[in-house]
């Protein structure tokens, strides 16, 4: 019950409830660790320390240049719900195998790319998404290129893909959020780059044919264009 | 009506509805259609099952509560004022009620119990809370200073 008193409390509260004595230690390390940021050396030292402690996160934030495949505590990470990838300069070729090691348990994943990906990378993304049965929630956000996430993909390099990973359509994913624009953006939208930026071809991916989700029970559209709306 | 038999032999009466609060009760009432046996709970004294079927009397009707969407995020102290009234007026057996909550699972009684808990930690030292509860620290010295190395980072946030 300790760590459902704790779940109510702000961090520096928790930490100061760690210290109470050793039945109060592990259920306070299951709150601090519930959402993990690579980037915060306190957490992963711990976590390093302690992979077992790996099934109390669910919520890991890292860059897209982060390989974490190779440490133990990654394994661990079986109560995974939300994954959020951050923009980086590098990219790692790993983001879908590890997207795809966490497909079960999944149900929420932001990536945000400041750049433009690879076309292989982007159609390599969606494909492993498309084992992600529980997402309900979708965000893909590019905040220099406004709207647009990814390059221009080839519909017949999608298709191919689809087709490869993703061979049973009712099997779908089926968001209910559907997130292409940051969330200052969709109350202060930035219409003209928007449109500048548009190639005509980036939306490709939502067609019905050949995209990995089916959208037919989302309520939330945060777009920022008529075209992916549509 | 359905007699409730408390762990020291004491009888409650109550309505269906009522019961029905308690996940555990309405999944022992589908099959119970001869009201006549009484229902025994053998981890609920008498003093804290007064409180919970006060407690489930009042929210009698009222929408059953939702599971959280989103459990990574901190969750926020809200009580209502005759719940806060009525935990805050039993506080010297809160953790008897919490446990009896969970057994039955009611869930919003077990989140009224967390939550006044929780505000009572809130804002508190190690030694503060230890004191509030009667905790004994058996953390060796060691332990301890480790403990609160690791604990810099939430310093931070």
């Amino acid at each position: 019950m300790v760590s459902e008193y704790l779940s109510y409390l702000p961090l520096m509260d928790v930490a100061a409830c760690s210290q109470v004595c050793q039945g109060w230690r592990i259920p306070a390390k299951k709150i601090t660790l519930r959402a993990l940021n690579v980037l915060n050396g306190k957490q992963v030292a711990d976590i390093l320390l302690h992979p077992q402690w790996g099934h109390f996160v669910h919520t890991l934030i890292m860059p897209l240049s982060y390989n974490g495949t190779t440490w133990p505590w990654f394994q661990e990470l079986m109560n995974l719900t939300t994954l959020e990838l951050s923009g980086s300069q590098s990219f790692t070729t790993e983001i879908p195998a590890i997207i795809q090691t966490f497909s079960t348990s999944l149900e929420a994943i932001i990536i945000q790319h400041p750049f433009y990906l690879p076309p292989n990378c982007f159609s390599d993304i969606l494909a492993a998404l498309s084992f992600c049965k529980k997402l309900h929630h979708l965000g893909l956000l590019n905040p220099n290129r406004s709207a647009a996430f990814g390059p221009p993909v080839h519909l017949n390099d999608l298709q191919a893909s689809f087709v490869l990973f993703c061979p049973h359509m009712e099997m779908r994913p089926t968001p209910v959020t559907l997130q292409l624009i940051s969330l200052h953006e969709q109350y202060n939208p930035r219409e003209e780059l928007a449109h500048s930026l548009s190639t005509g071809r980036e939306w490709d991916w939502l067609e019905d044919n050949v995209c990995p989700f089916d959208f037919t029970d989302t309520q939330e559209l945060a777009v920022g264009d008529i075209v992916p709306a549509q | 009506m359905f007699t409730l038999l408390s762990e020291d032999g004491i009888s409650f009466q109550a309505e269906r509805d009522v019961l029905e609060r308690s996940v555990l009760l309405k999944n022992m009432l589908e099959d119970v259609q001869d009201s006549s046996n009484s229902i025994p709970l053998p981890n609920v004294a008498s003093a804290v099952l007064e409180k919970v079927l006060h407690f489930c009397e009042h929210h009698r009707g009222d929408p059953l509560p939702v599971p959280e969407e989103d459990e990574t995020r901190m969750r926020k102290i809200v009580i209502e004022d005759w719940d806060y009234d009525f935990i805050s007026a039993n506080c010297d057996i809160v953790f008897e009620i919490i446990m009896a909550a969970n057994y039955l699972d009611i869930k919003d009684l077990l989140d009224l119990g967390c939550k006044y808990v929780a505000s009572l930690i809130k804002g508190k030292s190690t030694e503060q809370i230890r004191e509030l509860f009667h905790i004994v620290n058996d953390l060796t010295p060691e332990e301890e200073e480790k403990i609160k190395k690791e604990n810099q980072w939430a310093e931070a946030v």
